[in-house]
């Protein structure tokens, strides 16, 4: 499926920016997909030191191997896992609506969109060390609506994209001006 | 005392490894459904099959020729005077 097929691009749409989380916000989870990867070996360094004959018993042998198989397994899946909700987040501005896909777990999808011409205030927040020095931050698009308000999480240049949106807001409205007075 | 034979906990292992195949298959669902087959999502997907079949094929080369028939104690009766203390005294 392409992007156009999933957000049923209109004739006259065009897909202005498609946003995802910053690259730099999914280190910690490599950092901890390392870390878990690591936790066999030392587990069998330890205990090959303090028993040297543990691993030696024709049950014990197989059974810890069949154990640390499932292990690494779930520690793949669980990687996976975390790179799928990191990936398919998803912010999509055309120049006539923003559509939020958010991935919320394995079996749990969240679609929302926002017409442009809707849009009342749009503010950047880019927070820390880290995020000014790799230029990410949080986009918020609010409408006079209550229940429907979008946020961009960790997307690169915040600032530009709050520029961009703010300038096709501004395009969407004239256009939804003239079609009202044209009627 | 119980005792079941050594391939029961193969067969629980390979009944892990089609949970694990359908939870991949479902990931990968999730990218195409999204559209986000892209070179990143690719690479991911490569990286973890990759990392899958060397775990498989190890596995495999660590197990292979073992006696399967091997009973394994899950409790004895002999078991609990090493954990109360000598057996006499009761």
């Amino acid at each position: 499926m392409k992007i156009d097929e999933l957000i049923r691009q209109k004739s006259y749409e065009k897909i202005e920016h498609v946003l995802r989380r910053h690259p730099i916000t999914f280190i910690p989870k490599i950092i901890l997909f390392l870390v878990l990867l690591c936790i066999p070996a030392i587990l069998y360094l330890l205990l090959t030191n303090m028993y040297p004959l543990i691993f030696d018993g024709p049950v014990i042998y197989p059974l810890a191997v069949m154990f640390t198989s499932v292990y690494l397994l779930s520690v793949y899946l669980f990687f996976f896992a975390q790179f799928i909700e990191f990936y398919l987040d998803v912010w999509i501005i055309t120049n006539d609506r923003i559509i939020d896909v958010e991935q919320l777990g394995l079996f749990s999808r969240s679609v929302s969109e926002v017409d442009l011409f809707r849009i009342q205030d749009v503010t950047s927040d880019v927070q820390g060390v880290v995020a000014t020095f790799f230029n990410y931050g949080k986009v918020a698009i609010k409408t006079a609506s209550v229940n429907v308000n979008i946020i961009a999480h960790d997307v690169s240049a915040p600032n530009k994209i709050r520029e961009a949106l703010i300038r096709l807001a501004h395009e969407d409205r004239k256009y939804h001006y003239n079609e009202s007075i044209n009627k | 005392m119980i005792t079941i034979p050594l391939y029961v906990f193969l067969f629980l292992y390979l009944a892990f490894l089609c949970v694990f195949l359908v939870f991949s298959f479902v990931h990968i669902y999730h990218i195409f459904a999204t559209a986000s087959f892209t070179l990143a999502s690719f690479t991911m997907t490569l990286f973890i099959m990759v990392l899958t079949i060397y775990t498989l094929y190890f596995t495999f080369q660590l197990l292979v020729g073992l006696g399967w028939t091997q009973p394994v104690t899950l409790f004895s009766a002999d078991w609990l005077p090493g954990i109360f203390g000598n057996s006499s005294t009761f």
